[in-house]
């Protein structure tokens, strides 16, 4: 017998979670105290949302923005063109072509160094996956731009950043 | 394997009981039972040095691990490969090999195939020990196409015994001891034999750089395809590896009956052609540019039209290519037939029994299977005095060698007498001008098909374009097309469909289809190929 | 009768529906930016606050901006009764308003029968909804008709009840001799509001006004949030914002009607309604009435930003199974209360 009653409270709580009507809603003190809680907020005006173009928010240290590449202590870009991060990319949006550097410490630069900004989903792991420290991602977060094609930065574009 | 007569050893693998021919070495044969032995000296193409001591296994018979690469199988021989002091070994040998190897993984061209790499992360310790600084060793070229980065060479000494029993040549040396030593050639003599390229192929590490493929490409970004060289009748069997539809580089593939694991620096650095400003890549007629779809059916127009139709054949098409051209020349009546030969090139040979042939065409024979022994022979002079007599009045030619002059002077003169004539070619050049229709033509590794080697191996070749990215409309389909139009033919087939017509066509291919060709191909004579042993590595 | 009086009888009255014509039409764009301020609040927002100072121009960009939205008419739609929708849900709320009194005497239309009219007009503005939602030609639209059609139509039947149960008390149904019945004390020192005479009627007419206006937490006429947005679909530009100032219009109509029957009206609690009133006086219920219609206006969009919106069956549940029953079993007991001079039952104004 246990085992029927069992059984039919479960249909029955299978069957409010759908169509049939709630056996025991009562909305009279939840309504109440919903009233009050927002009330409450009525009274103590303390918003959230800031004033965008005049204030600005600080990013959280580690927020993910637009990249940019970095330089050595001789002013020269720090990328040896190794395309990990090309790699580890899931949106496939950096373009990496190589070339040989004319410098003795190292054997590699890119020529070419594009990503796509509006492809990129700023997953952060280009810059986990770089060997040589030479990508991160800045906080900047509010670069717009006219065109897509504006949003494709190259390696002065990132360099500058 | 007829293994009935052969004498068999009885021996421990790993605990189990295991049979293998006498004579084999401990890696060979277990490898043969589906365990792996690291390697890095060890090549199944080279005699053995065994110095890189990788492969060390614990063994009943010695109080020391042995080298499985030169260790030979005994009765009652009991080997562990993951025994403690096996492990052990290896992650020693494997920590020593890192000492000097620099962390250039991120600008080396290996990295991705390194062998080093590979077992880095299978069997070394994750970080080492060693708080000395690294040696310093020598970097420059050694030849035209190779340079060696010395600080990477950890003195396997694959390169030096390549050149010394492969090509034969021996440039290469080991200067220097202990751990300076390195991979050198001698003063004033670089290496520049025919097969160098492959040194960089088999090298382990990063040690031996193509100054070809350098910076050039990561290699887990490319895709490879499985090929066959066009560069002479040996028909090497190749992999192709291309970055987004284009070719960076070529690497020999292995098999024992054409080329064992090598292939020349002819073949090897043989494409650049395919990307020169001289390449054809769009129809054009005498006087205007034309779309790719137009060139088909301005074609088409010709042939139908045509009464009198001669076609001018060359070596380097596939017998699927040749077998559609077949199918249009004997459904036009009058219609002759006739082959040209690029000249004749220098043939080699080398110690190992690697040859490079004269014949700097793929496709000879296949040709002479379909169209007759006689095609490049009595039917092309034929063909060049009828054109030299102005009898031809449709001319359809191909040419698909790498030459800019096509088919030669003679040829070329010849091909200027016809009054309309349609030209398939790869290069563009002078000898075009005034053709009533010139079409881009598919080179070798751009082609899907078949050819016959020298020694009538019947082997694919596939095309390393990107599929639904081609630039142009390949012959397979452009000729089928026009049969189409011809209305002698219903639909349009892939390359393993055109050749199964060849096969019910021509009773010389008539044992062959594709799916039965499989990676290595078949002797045309010969309709199962034994399986090729899989033991080796590159 | 003068003669003058004879010629300018229309005159007055007519001043009169101007004057309050244009005041409601002004407090509904004050409505929404009011709206839209305090949602913000509830929501710990900022709000609209660059348009004009504060924001307050805000209702205006709105209102440019929908005035110049492309005014689309469906292809297959019932033109005549397309266009005459947003006016059968406008025209019937501000007919309404006319028998409200805003103060001592004063509305525009002072019949005898307030109440009954106040009912039947605003009971017309269904058929604004319902046409709209059929003359659209879009199945969704006439979906979005019947549901508010069938809401309204439920609870307008609780609502009469409930106000039936205070004409009884009451014995009239002049609206401003309601007023005057509530302006004293009781012995418990309350005020005589009807809403503490008649708590279960005026919780009954409060949530019935929540549905007949089609505001949150019943506002699945529109369902706006999760579902195309009902009647007014493929209604665009002014014509939307017709629907939408109908819409405000009713709840504003409404809520003078509940400030009228239950919170006593222009009548300042406590202090007796003078016989022969001054101008004086007459500002001061007037300002007493706009006090009390703007918190119950409040109330409104406090409720509308706070509850997430019922389900239909719950709606039709609490519409038949809660409120008829209760405000029937209310009218008993005002009858009984009424019949027998109990006053211990219902707590009766005399």
């Amino acid at each position: 017998m246990a085992n029927h009653d069992d059984a039919s409270e479960k249909q029955d709580e299978t069957r409010t979670g759908t169509t049939e009507p709630r056996k025991k809603a009562s909305f009279a003190l939840p309504v109440i105290k919903g009233l009050a809680n927002t009330l409450a907020h009525v009274l103590r005006r303390e918003p959230n949302t800031i004033h965008y173009p005049e204030e600005k928010r600080t990013p959280y240290p580690g927020y993910r923005g637009e990249h940019r590449l970095k330089r050595d202590e001789l002013g020269r870009e720090k990328c040896t063109a190794c395309f990990l991060c090309a790699t580890a990319c899931p949106a496939f949006c950096i373009e990496i072509v190589a070339e040989e550097a004319p410098w003795d410490d190292r054997e590699k630069r890119p020529r070419i160094f594009n990503i796509d900004m509006m492809r990129c989903i700023y997953c952060g792991m280009c810059e986990e996956a770089c060997p040589c420290d030479a990508i991160e991602l800045t906080p900047i977060y509010n670069i717009p731009s006219r065109t897509r094609g504006e949003k494709i930065y190259d390696k002065e574009k990132l360099l500058s950043l | 394997m007829a293994r009935g007569d052969t004498p068999m050893t009885r021996w421990l693998l790993n605990g189990q009981e295991v049979e293998n021919p006498t004579g084999m070495t401990i890696m060979e044969a277990a490898r043969e039972h589906g365990v792996d032995i690291p390697d890095f000296c060890y090549h199944p193409g080279l005699s053995i040095a065994g110095n890189c001591r990788i492969c060390m296994v614990e063994s009943n018979r010695s109080p020391k691990p042995i080298i499985a690469c030169s260790e030979r199988i005994a009765d009652g021989l009991e080997i562990k490969t993951d025994s403690d002091v096996a492990v052990e070994a290896r992650n020693s040998v494997m920590e020593f090999q890192l000492i000097n190897h620099p962390l250039d993984c991120p600008v080396c061209d290996k990295s991705g195939e390194c062998i080093l790499q590979d077992h880095s992360y299978t069997h070394g310790p994750d970080r080492s020990r060693f708080v000395e600084d690294k040696n310093i060793r020598h970097t420059k070229e050694l030849g035209p196409t190779i340079s060696i980065w010395g600080n990477r060479c950890i003195v396997c000494t694959r390169c030096v015994r390549f050149c010394d029993e492969i090509s034969g040549t021996g440039e290469l040396c080991v200067v220097e001891r202990g751990d300076r030593a390195v991979v050198d050639v001698f003063p004033g003599i670089p290496i520049d034999n025919a097969m160098a390229g492959n040194t960089v192929d088999i090298c382990p590490v990063g040690a031996l750089i193509s100054e070809d493929f350098k910076f050039e490409a990561r290699v887990w970004n490319m895709d490879r395809r499985d090929s066959v060289c066009g560069g002479c009748a040996r028909g090497c069997n190749i992999e192709v590896e291309t970055l987004d539809g284009y070719v960076k580089r070529l690497l020999p593939r292995e098999n024992l009956e054409v080329n064992d694991w090598w292939m020349c620096d002819h073949g090897r650095y043989g494409w650049r052609h395919l990307y020169s400003e001289n390449r054809l890549t769009t129809a054009r007629t005498a006087n205007q540019e034309l779309e790719d779809d137009s060139a088909t059916s301005t074609l088409a127009d010709f042939v139908s039209r045509a009464k009198k139709v001669a076609f001018l054949i060359d070596p380097f098409l596939t017998c699927e290519e040749l077998s559609l051209i077949h199918g249009l020349s004997s459904s036009i009546p009058d219609s002759i037939v006739g082959g040209w030969l690029p000249p004749k090139g220098t043939a080699e040979q080398f110690p190992s029994g690697f040859t490079i042939s004269s014949a700097k065409h793929p496709n000879r024979r296949g040709a002479e299977k379909i169209f007759g022994s006689k095609v490049f022979g009595k039917d092309g002079k034929d063909l060049l005095k009828a054109l030299d007599s102005r009898k031809v009045s449709t001319l359809i030619a191909f040419c698909g060698g790498p030459a800019e002059e096509g088919p030669g002077s003679s040829w070329s003169e010849a091909i200027r007498k016809a009054r309309k004539r349609i030209v398939f070619s790869v290069m563009d050049g002078d000898w075009l001008k005034g053709a009533s229709l010139v079409v881009p033509a598919t080179a070798p590794l751009e082609k899907e098909g078949t050819w016959i080697n020298e020694d009538g191996r019947l082997q694919r070749a596939r095309s390393c374009w990107k599929p639904g990215d081609e630039p142009f409309c390949p012959e397979l389909v452009r000729l089928q097309q026009v049969q189409m139009a011809c209305e002698i033919r219903t639909r349009c087939l892939s390359a393993a469909g055109v050749f199964r017509e060849l096969a019910e066509n021509i009773k010389a291919f008539s044992q062959h289809s594709h799916s039965d060709l499989g990676d290595g191909g078949l002797p045309l004579s010969r309709r199962r190929a034994r399986v090729d042993s899989k033991g080796g590595t590159r | 009768m003068t003669t003058a009086d004879t010629i300018f009888w229309p005159v007055i009255p007519a001043l009169k529906a101007v004057v309050i014509l244009v005041v409601i039409l002004h407090i509904v764009p004050g409505l929404v930016y009011f709206e839209r301020r305090i949602s913000a609040w509830i929501q710990d927002r900022i709000g609209p606050n660059r348009v004009g100072p504060v924001g307050l121009l805000q209702p205006l960009a709105d209102v440019i901006k929908l005035a110049f939205k492309e005014d689309l008419t469906p292809q297959g739609a019932d033109k005549w009764i397309y266009r005459m929708a947003p006016f059968l849900v406008y025209a019937p709320a501000v007919i309404a308003f006319s028998v409200i009194p805003v103060g001592i005497d004063l509305q525009v239309a002072s019949f005898g029968v307030g109440v009954i009219f106040l009912l039947t007009i605003s009971s017309f503005s269904v058929y604004g909804l319902a046409f709209g939602g059929w003359a659209s030609n879009n199945k969704y639209s006439l979906l979005g008709g019947l549901r508010a059609s069938a809401q309204m139509i439920s609870y307008e039947v609780a609502m009469g009840l409930s106000i039936i149960a205070i004409l009884m008390t009451a014995q009239t149904v002049d609206l401003n001799e309601i007023v005057r019945q509530q302006w004293g004390a009781t012995t418990l020192g309350l005020v005589q509001w009807n809403l503490f005479q008649q708590p279960i009627a005026a919780v009954v007419f409060l949530v019935a006004a929540f549905a007949e206006t089609n505001r949150l937490p019943f506002d699945l006429p529109e369902c706006e949030a999760e579902l195309v947005g009902g009647f007014h679909t493929e209604y665009s530009g002014l014509k939307f914002a017709t629907f939408f100032m109908g819409e405000y219009i009713a709840m504003i109509t409404m809520s003078g009607l509940m400030v009228t029957m239950f919170l006593g009206g222009w009548s300042v609690p406590w202090i007796e309604i003078p016989t022969s009133p001054t101008f004086g006086d007459v500002a001061l219920s007037v300002f007493i009435f706009t006090v009390k219609l703007t918190v119950l206006l409040f109330f409104y969009i406090w409720v509308r930003w706070t509850l997430p919106r019922f389900r239909y069956d719950q709606l039709m549940n609490i519409g038949w199974k809660v409120f008829i029953p209760f405000s029937l079993l209310n009218l008993g007991l005002t009858a009984t209360s009424g019949v027998m001079g109990w006053n211990w039952l219902i707590p009766l104004p005399w």
